[in-house]
C-alpha cells in the first residue's frame, strides 16, 4: 500500500468521488429491492422482510467505500465479496431470503465489475457518472422486463416501485449535480490555493435544492388528484385524436368520464374525492411543515459548519503566500422596512405621510427638490410645478415635525 | 402515470429554478478588480484586489472571475493562469447570501508601463447547474509602474559632467530673493540669515541659504527614436530610466530641470514633457516618464532641436539622453553645437556591445558624447 498524501483539492474530489461511488451502488440495491418486491408478489414462500431487504444496503455501501481506497484492485474485489459473504452468512437462517441473496449478490457483481473498468485511476482523474447512468438505466430495464413478463391479473401494489423510481431520479440528479460541477466548472481551477473546501461545501449544498424540489413534487404529487387529471388529460388527447380522425364518437372506455356525463353522479364523484382531500390537505400541511422544520434545521447546521459558530463575521479560509481569501457576511436588509417609526406615530405619521407621499409624487412629475430645501421651500417647488397642492398640509406638517 | 407526471413536476420546478436565476442570479452583484496600489515600482509586489459582493437573499453555487492582465504584471501563484499575449487568469469565488469575498493576488511588477485590466467577466449558473449565466464588468483601475532606478554609481560619469559644467559657471554672489534651502549654522554665517522658525523646530541654529545669481536650468531631452532596425526596445526603456534616475539626482541636489521626450503617451498620445523646470512632484514626472508607450511610433527628434534647443536663447545645459545616433540626429546636434548652444549627448550602451562603444562619431560632437554603460542585452 502506498502511502499517498493527498492535499485539500485532491481530497474533496475524492470525497466527490466516494459519493457518486454511493449513489452508483444505492441505484444497484435499488434495482435489486425492486427485483425483490416481485419476487415477493410472484415467488411462492419468498417472504422477505422489508427490513432485510433494506439492510442489503450495508454491504453495497461499504463495498463502495472501499474501491476507492488506494488499495490493489484485486484486494478491493475480495474485500467487497467478503462484505456480501458475511451479510449472506448472517441471514442465511432465513431460508427464504436466498433468492433474495442471490439477487442482491449478481447484481453487485455486475456493479463491482462495472466500478473496476470504469473507475478513474488517478486521484486528480475527472469524476464519471457513467456509472450513475448505467445503474439507473439496468434499473428502468429491470423494472420493465418484470413487470412485462409478470403482468397478469394479480394485484400488485407497485407504490414501492414508484418510490424506488423516485429515489433512482433522486440519487442521479444528486449525482448529477456534483458531475456539473466537477467537469463542467471546477475541474479548471487547479489551484492548491483557492478555498477549496468552501467552494466544493458551498455546491454540496445546492443538492439540498435538489431534495427540497423532490419533496415538493412528491408533496405536489401526493396532494393532488392526478387520477382525475391524467383521466381528463387522456380525455382530451381522445377527443383531439377523435377530431383529428373525424370520428364522432369519442372513446372513452375504462375512463371514470362517463360519470360526469350527469350532473348527479358529478356530486357523488366530487363527495367521494372530498373527504380524502381534507385528510390529505391535514396531513400534508403537516408533513410539509416538518419537511420545512428539517430543511432549516439542516440548513442551519450547514452554515454552522461554514464558521457562523459565535456570530464569526468575517473568516479567512485561503491564505498562502500567493493568495488570501477572505469571506465576509455583509448586512441584510429587513424583509420590511420599519417604515412606521420614521414617520413617528399616530397624527405625526398620518402627516408626514402624506406630506412625504405628495412630495414624492410631485418629484416624479418633474419637480426639482433639493434634500436642503425647507418645508416651506420645498411647497413652492412643488406648488410652482401646477400638479400637487400642498397648501395647508405644509402648515401642519410643520407642527408635527418640528414641535 | 404516476412516474410521468412526476416527472412533469420536477420538469415544471427546474423551469421555474432556472427562469428566476437567469433573471436574478446576476443581480445586486458587485465585482470589483483592482490593484492595491496606483503607484509601483519596478519589482515591487502589489496585490490584485478581487472582491466579489452578493447583495441578495439568492446564493450563487460559484462565481469565476476572469480577467487578463498585461504579461508585465507577474502573477507570484501562476496556477488558473495562462499566458498568451496576456496573462489570463480566472478564480472560483463563493457566493452566498450576503457574503463578500475578497481575494488578494500577489503580483510582481516587473517592467515600467501603464496597465489596466482588460475584459473582466463574471460567470456563474443556478443551482441546478443547468443554465450558465454571466456578465461583463467595467474596471478603471489602473496601476503605474515607475521607471526602473539606476544607482548613482551607474549614473557616475553623467554626474560628474554636469555638476562640473554647473559649478564652472556658477558665481559667488547670491540671490537673496532665491531660496536654495536651509542648512546648520556655520560661525562666518551673518546673524540675519538664521531661519528662526527653523532654528527653533529643529532646536540647532539653522540659516537660509541663497541660490546662486546665475542658477543654471538643465534641460533634459529623451530621444525614443529606434536605435536599430530590429526596433529593440532595450536601450530605450534604459533611457528612459536613465533619465528618470538622472532627474532624480538633480531634483534631490536642488536642481531644476525640464524634461522633453518624443515618446508618445499611451492614453493621450501626445509627447511626454514638463517644460516648466520646477522642483515639483518628482512622481509625477515618474508617472509621464512611465506612461510613454514605445509601441507608438516616436515624434522626429529634430523637431524637438529645433523648437527647444535652437530657439532657446538662455545659457542652460542641455542633456539628450540618444541610444539613437543615426546621420539625421548627428546633424540636428551638430547644427546646435555650431550655434554655440552647450549640450551633452549621453549615449547609452550595453556594457557588451563593443560596436557601440567603440562608435566613432564627428569631430565637433566628439567631445560633447558621453556614453553611459548600462547592463543587459537585446
Amino acid at each position: 500500500m502506498t502511502d499517498v498524501k493527498l492535499n485539500e483539492r485532491e481530497n474533496n474530489l475524492l470525497f466527490d468521488k466516494s459519493i457518486i461511488e454511493i449513489c452508483t451502488s444505492l441505484l444497484f440495491f435499488l434495482t435489486t429491492f425492486a427485483i425483490c418486491t416481485y419476487a415477493d408478489v410472484y415467488v411462492p414462500n419468498y417472504e422477505v422482510p422489508y427490513w432485510i431487504m433494506m439492510s442489503g444496503a450495508i454491504p453495497v455501501v461499504l463495498s463502495a467505500l472501499v474501491r476507492q481506497l488506494n488499495i490493489p484492485s484485486f484486494f478491493k474485489v475480495i474485500a467487497s465479496f467478503a462484505f456480501f459473504v458475511i451479510y449472506s452468512i448472517v441471514f442465511y437462517p432465513y431460508f427464504n431470503v436466498t433468492i433474495h441473496l442471490f439477487v442482491l449478490v449478481i447484481l453487485d457483481i455486475l456493479n463491482i465489475v462495472y466500478a473496476m473498468l470504469s473507475i478513474a485511476k488517478p486521484i486528480s482523474g475527472r469524476i464519471k457518472i457513467n456509472g450513475v447512468l448505467f445503474a439507473v438505466l439496468t434499473n428502468f430495464l429491470v423494472k420493465f422486463a418484470l413487470t412485462y413478463l409478470m403482468y397478469d391479473d394479480r394485484e400488485i401494489d407497485t407504490t414501492g416501485l414508484v418510490i424506488n423510481v423516485f429515489l433512482a431520479f433522486f440519487i442521479y440528479f444528486v449525482a448529477r449535480q456534483i458531475n456539473e460541477f466537477e467537469v463542467g466548472y471546477y475541474h479548471s481551477m487547479r489551484s492548491s490555493v483557492l478555498p477549496v473546501k468552501e467552494v466544493s461545501k458551498q455546491n454540496r449544498k445546492t443538492i439540498v435544492v435538489v431534495t427540497i424540489g423532490f419533496a415538493v413534487a412528491i408533496f405536489c404529487l401526493w396532494m393532488l388528484p392526478w387520477k382525475f387529471i391524467t383521466n381528463w388529460l387522456t380525455y382530451l388527447i381522445r377527443l383531439v385524436m377523435s377530431k383529428l380522425l373525424k370520428q364522432d364518437d369519442v372513446i372513452t372506455d375504462d375512463l371514470d368520464l362517463n360519470l360526469m356525463e350527469t350532473g348527479e353522479e358529478m356530486i357523488v364523484e366530487e363527495e367521494a374525492v372530498s373527504n380524502p382531500w381534507v385528510y390529505r390537505f391535514i396531513w400534508g400541511t403537516f408533513g410539509i411543515s416538518i419537511a420545512a422544520i428539517f430543511t432549516i434545521l439542516i440548513v442551519r447546521a450547514i452554515m454552522n459548519e461554514f464558521g457562523d459558530k459565535n456570530n464569526i463575521r468575517r473568516q479567512v479560509v485561503g491564505s498562502s503566500d500567493a493568495v488570501t481569501d477572505v469571506i465576509e457576511r455583509v448586512d441584510r436588509k429587513p424583509f420590511l422596512r420599519r417604515s412606521a417609526n420614521v414617520f413617528g406615530t399616530g397624527y405625526e405619521m398620518k402627516i408626514r405621510k402624506k406630506f412625504y407621499k405628495k412630495v414624492r409624487k410631485a418629484i416624479s412629475h418633474g419637480a426639482e427638490i433639493k434634500s436642503s430645501y425647507t418645508a416651506k421651500e420645498i411647497t413652492s417647488a412643488v406648488d410652482n410645478l401646477g400638479k400637487e397642492q400642498l397648501g395647508d398640509l405644509t402648515k401642519e406638517y410643520e407642527k408635527v415635525r418640528y414641535k | 402515470m404516476t412516474i410521468l407526471v412526476f416527472l412533469i413536476i420536477i420538469g415544471i420546478l427546474v423551469s421555474i429554478e432556472l427562469a428566476f436565476y437567469t433573471k436574478k442570479g446576476l443581480s445586486k452583484l458587485d465585482v470589483d478588480v483592482h490593484f492595491s496600489q496606483k503607484i509601483a515600482n519596478p519589482g515591487d509586489t502589489i496585490e490584485v484586489v478581487e472582491i466579489a459582493q452578493n447583495n441578495k437573499r439568492i446564493p450563487l453555487p460559484f462565481l469565476i472571475l476572469k480577467f487578463e492582465t498585461p504579461v508585465a504584471i507577474e502573477f507570484n501563484d501562476m496556477t488558473n493562469v495562462a499566458l498568451t499575449d496576456n496573462f489570463y487568469r480566472e478564480d472560483m469565488l463563493t457566493m452566498g447570501a450576503y457574503t463578500r469575498h475578497t481575494r488578494r493576488i500577489k503580483v510582481t511588477c516587473t517592467k515600467r508601463g501603464y496597465y489596466t485590466f482588460t475584459r473582466i467577466t463574471v460567470s456563474s449558473a443556478d443551482l441546478l447547474l443547468v443554465q450558465k449565466l454571466g456578465m461583463t464588468v467595467p474596471s478603471d483601475s489602473s496601476v503605474t509602474v515607475l521607471p526602473e532606478r539606476l544607482s548613482i554609481d551607474e549614473l557616475h560619469t553623467l554626474m560628474v559632467v554636469t555638476f562640473s559644467d554647473i559649478q564652472s559657471r556658477r558665481t559667488l554672489l547670491t540671490d537673496p530673493f532665491s531660496l536654495a534651502g536651509i542648512r546648520e549654522y556655520q560661525p562666518w554665517d551673518p546673524m540675519r540669515q538664521v531661519n528662526w522658525m527653523a532654528s527653533a523646530r529643529t532646536g540647532d541654529l539653522m540659516v537660509n541659504q541663497n541660490d546662486s545669481t546665475n542658477n543654471r536650468r538643465i534641460n533634459l531631452f529623451i530621444n525614443l527614436e529606434p536605435y536599430n532596425t530590429k526596433n529593440s526596445n532595450g536601450l530605450l526603456e534604459k533611457t528612459i530610466s536613465i533619465a528618470y534616475s538622472f532627474m532624480l539626482e538633480l531634483y534631490e541636489q536642488g536642481i531644476s530641470v525640464a524634461f522633453y521626450s518624443n515618446g508618445l503617451d499611451v492614453l493621450t498620445s501626445l509627447p511626454v514633457a514638463d517644460k516648466t523646470a520646477e522642483i515639483s512632484s518628482m512622481e509625477q514626472r515618474g508617472i509621464d516618464l512611465a506612461r510613454i508607450d514605445l509601441t507608438k511610433e516616436a515624434l522626429p527628434f529634430f523637431s524637438l532641436i529645433d523648437e527647444y534647443i535652437l530657439s532657446d536663447v538662455s545659457d542652460s545645459l542641455n542633456v539628450i539622453i540618444s541610444a539613437n545616433c543615426d546621420d539625421r540626429f548627428r546633424a540636428g546636434l551638430e547644427t546646435a553645437l555650431q550655434q554655440g548652444k552647450n549640450l551633452i549627448w549621453v549615449l547609452p550602451c550595453y556594457k557588451g556591445d563593443m560596436s557601440r562603444k567603440n562608435m566613432t562619431v564627428e569631430a565637433t560632437i566628439a567631445p560633447h558624447l558621453k556614453k553611459l554603460e548600462v547592463n543587459g542585452h537585446d
